[in-house]
């Protein structure tokens, strides 16, 4: 009795969902082939990109990381731009010409009319300077404005000793011309002008949407932002993906390649390492360092001025004793820390990395003798308990972190307590000083010493080691105020020995840029400063 | 003789006894019991017995698949220790002129000098291979499980402690009384649990005893549904006539609770707990797994199964070796739960 009226149901129930079963495999035929069809010729001019966080605004004057400096480098555009390749260039942007003076602190850009907002609107000296004024106005508290000091009086109007801009060295000479007045020489200023920091921003449509100086402005979290670079934003999906378009507008419009840039936000690394494979992405953010080797197919190990260094807490007991510091540098097995653990790098031994151009300018430094610490000293190093080493919960931190702290254990006998956390928290528990050691990494702004050495000043926004000294301070004036470059190294390389001398931070590696590149990308840039130009980038399918 | 013999037979068994027959009989629980056991007193006495310890690091080791041997590497060949443990493929990639016979004659226990760098075989022998900074595996789980299957007693003894006594008193009391504290665990109910855990992590975050503190925040959550169940037994028994006896010869209402209801509900709790261990344990690991558990070097499974889920591309034997422990003792655990509730059903016994 039951079977066949089992099998009766079960031939009904055949009957009834196989209408459903047959639309189903129809619509994807039809519907699935029209939109991969598409979707592939789509994608043939698009460049897709990992990105490793999503960003608050692409505001150029408020990006901090080089994350939120990529997707602004390719909305914006500064008075001079990157070239496809290397640092050294310096290729015409906003600005068509410009001439310097014989002391390298006079600056006078002519501006090309052609360059204009994607709305319109024309671009004029006035712009940048009410650009400059924005991101010096103290009450904007803007974090890159530090690297606007070199310009006159620009240090004075930030810290507001001084409210008349006009006294700042930067001013309209005419529509189209601008002058930038230096306090002393900067042989390098055009470099430094390439940042993201130096870009103008829509004065008018800033306006529009609020106060100029407002941080809660939201002009640049728009889903129709005015820029002036080679694309603008498209669409914004929040969590998920920023796709810009190319600018009609954009005065060098027909050397723009790329029809469109899509940046997906993928934070783990692994996960960009599929997605790679999967042929989701053309650019991946990192490499998973267990898969770092040398020949990895599409990997590229590029060189790049960055430093993982550990900072150290030098105002609380027990690591406010150099020598403590630097018997913690030397018990660092920095070759097998980087063989076992990061997979790329190189050995550190001084804060500023050795594919610095031109710097040292002699052989590197002497090995410094070794510190071996009195019985009493490693007590006092233990005396506190174990010292709090906090690392955020990024890619290798906690494995390298573990492997310091067994190294620390196996040499010094000292007890070291790892707490990782998310890298917002990391980032103010180093700032509140509510640490003893932290691992991190610095990657300098411009192709030149300075900016390394700058972040450990006495008074410097970075300078997370609360180290003070006015010797080194000092030699980083003097510097400022030599306008010959070799001396100027010298000066240079003298405050780091003495860096390396006092250890308020111990470096462990100069990294390299490794990511995965598509093998259809073709003039991917490759800077020393990862800044990014996709100006030149084409794709070949 | 025949007469001892009567006696025995007529002696009525305890109902623990028939339960414990009965759990006998049911052959998954009495595998998941064992294997239970066998897990506790592996990971608990493994310091004793087992040679590696779960923070020793070989970084130049690094991680190796299980059972992979290991070359020891020495500048000098008079130093007694190693300067370095290498695996077989960096061998094979940096130093051997003939990588396949020689990698053979180090595996024969042969001692081999390659442009004066001695190599041999090392003695070291990673059952489960070793992790990315060459620890052996199986003691970094012997470790984890001290943590998980910590947390998962402890952790469950809270909420055994705080649900058995405020499911008690409610249902015992009834009325307003009942009405209000089952409200309030309607509302607790209704909290997210895992944000209210992550809030009470990052409150005390930092502290000396932080995994203790871990496992006192899991246990003050989890006691919720152990209050319901309690309160239901009680609800039901206090109307029974051991409980009006008790109460008519004025015995007191703590002492009526303590004594003649806890008893009558230890069965359920038995079964809730075994299955909430299990539980607490998946919840440790789902911590861990957020960043917010237990901080290197210490591991529990949960930390364990995600850095092998990490890595899992290049080193799958560091995902699912834990992954299999783990989850093996997850399930150990349920089986004996279920097993227990059939056994102490109370009214499948009647039948």
């Amino acid at each position: 009795m039951t079977r066949p009226s089992c099998r009766n149901n079960l031939i009904e129930w055949v009957y009834t969902i196989l209408p459903f079963i047959l639309l189903g495999v129809f619509s994807f035929v039809f519907f699935g082939c029209s939109n991969s069809a598409s979707k592939n010729a789509e994608i043939a001019n698009t460049l897709r990109i990992s990105h490793p966080a999503e960003p608050n605004a692409i505001d150029p004057h408020q990006a901090i990381s080089v994350a939120e400096g990529n997707i602004a480098s390719a909305l914006f555009e500064g008075l001079v731009t990157q070239p496809a390749r290397g640092d050294t260039e310096i290729l015409p942007g906003v600005a068509s010409s410009w001439t310097v003076n014989a002391k390298k602190s006079k600056f006078v850009f002519s501006l090309n009319p052609n360059a204009v907002w994607s709305d319109g609107t024309p671009i004029d000296a006035n712009t940048f300077v009410e650009s400059y004024k924005r991101i010096l106005t103290p009450r904007f508290a803007a974090q890159n404005a530090v690297l606007f000091y070199d310009i006159l009086n620009a240090e004075e109007f930030h810290k507001g000793e001084i409210t008349d801009f006009s006294k700042v060295g930067v001013s309209a000479i005419s529509n189209y011309e601008l002058e930038i007045e230096l306090n002393r020489s900067v042989p390098y200023f055009l470099q430094k002008l390439k940042h993201f920091a130096w870009f103008p921003v829509p004065i008018h449509e800033i306006q529009a949407n609020g106060g100029l100086y407002s941080i809660s402005n939201s002009w640049a979290s728009n889903p129709n932002l005015v820029s002036n670079g080679p694309y603008v934003l498209a669409s914004w999906q929040r969590n998920l993906r920023i796709s810009i378009v190319k600018n009609k507008r954009y005065w060098d419009a027909e050397k723009v390649s790329v029809a469109s840039i899509e940046f997906h936000l993928i934070e783990n690394t692994q996960s960009q390492y599929r997605a790679f494979q999967a042929g989701q992405i053309d650019v991946t953010e990192e490499i998973p360092s267990e898969l770092k080797s040398p020949n990895l197919p599409n990997a590229r190990f590029d060189p790049v001025l960055s430093t993982a260094y550990l900072v150290l807490n030098t105002e609380s007991s027990p690591l406010n004793s150099s020598r403590a510091r630097i018997a913690l540098s030397q018990a660092i097995d920095r070759k097998l820390l980087i063989k076992a653990v990061l997979k790329s790098g190189t050995p550190a031994n001084r804060f500023t990395p050795k594919s610095m151009p031109g710097y040292p300018l002699r052989s590197d430094l002497a090995n410094p003798a070794l510190v071996t610490l009195a019985e009493i000293e490693l007590d006092a190093l233990r005396a506190n308990g174990p010292l709090t080493m906090i690392v955020s919960n990024r890619d290798v931190s906690i494995d390298v972190a573990e492997a310091l702290q067994n190294m620390w254990e196996a040499k010094l006998g000292i007890d070291v307590r790892i707490q990782n956390m998310e890298f917002r928290t990391f980032l103010t528990r180093l700032d509140e000083g509510d640490y003893d050691i932290g691992y991190i990494a610095w990657t300098g702004d411009y192709a030149h010493a300075y900016t390394f050495l700058d972040v450990l000043r006495s008074d410097g926004l970075h300078n997370r080691s609360r180290w003070k000294h006015s010797g080194y301070d000092n030699l980083l004036d003097k510097s400022l105020t030599q306008h010959d470059s070799k001396s100027r190294l010298e000066t240079l390389y003298k405050a780091e020995n003495l860096l390396m001398e006092e250890m308020p931070i111990i470096p462990i590696s100069w990294k390299t840029k490794d990511y995965f590149l598509s093998s259809r990308v073709q003039n991917w840039p490759a800077s020393l400063v990862l800044l990014r130009t996709y100006k030149y980038v084409h794709l070949q399918n | 003789m025949s007469s001892l013999k009567d006696i025995e037979v007529i002696q009525a068994r305890s109902p623990w006894r028939d339960a414990w027959l009965k759990l006998g009989k049911n052959r998954l629980a009495m595998f998941g019991l064992g294997f239970f056991a066998t897990m506790v007193v592996l990971c608990y006495a493994s310091p004793l017995f087992y040679p590696h310890s779960p923070t020793s690091q070989t970084l130049s080791l690094g991680a190796t698949p299980p059972l992979s041997m290991g070359i020891e590497l020495r500048y000098d060949a008079e130093s007694e220790v190693a300067d370095e443990v290498i695996t077989v493929k960096e061998f094979a990639d940096v130093y051997a002129s003939n990588p396949e016979e020689e990698a053979l004659r180090i595996r024969n226990g042969e001692v081999i000098d390659v442009d004066g760098l001695i190599f041999s075989k090392s003695s070291q022998i990673h059952i489960l291979g070793t992790d990315g900074h060459g620890r052996d595996l199986l003691a970094r789980i012997f470790q984890g499980g001290r943590i998980s299957l910590g947390v998962g007693f402890i952790a469950t003894f809270v909420s055994l402690l705080i649900g058995v006594f405020y499911g008690a008193v409610s249902g015992y009391l009834g009325g307003n009384t009942d009405a209000i504290m089952m409200r309030l665990v309607d509302v607790l109910y209704a909290l997210p649990f895992l944000i209210f855990v992550i809030l009470l992590m990052v409150v005390f975050e930092g502290s000396d005893h932080q995994l203790l503190l871990i496992f006192l925040a899991i246990g003050a959550v989890e006691w919720l549904t152990m209050a319901r169940i309690v309160r239901g037994q009680v609800a039901n028994l206090k109307n029974q006539d051991f409980v009006e006896a008790a109460r008519a010869t004025g015995v007191q209402t703590f002492s009526i609770i303590l004594r003649h209801l806890a008893p009558n509900i230890l069965g359920p709790v038995i079964v809730y707990s075994t299955l909430l261990v299990p539980a607490v344990m998946l919840l440790e690991s789902t911590l861990s797994f957020l960043g917010l558990g237990v901080q290197p070097p210490n591991a529990s499974w949960g930390t364990l199964i995600k850095e092998g889920a990490e890595k899992m591309m290049v080193y799958p034997w560091l995902l699912f070796v834990p992954a299999t422990f783990f989850s093996f003792t997850l399930f150990a655990m349920n089986f004996l739960g279920d097993g227990l509730r059939d056994a102490l059903d109370v009214k499948s016994s009647k039948d």
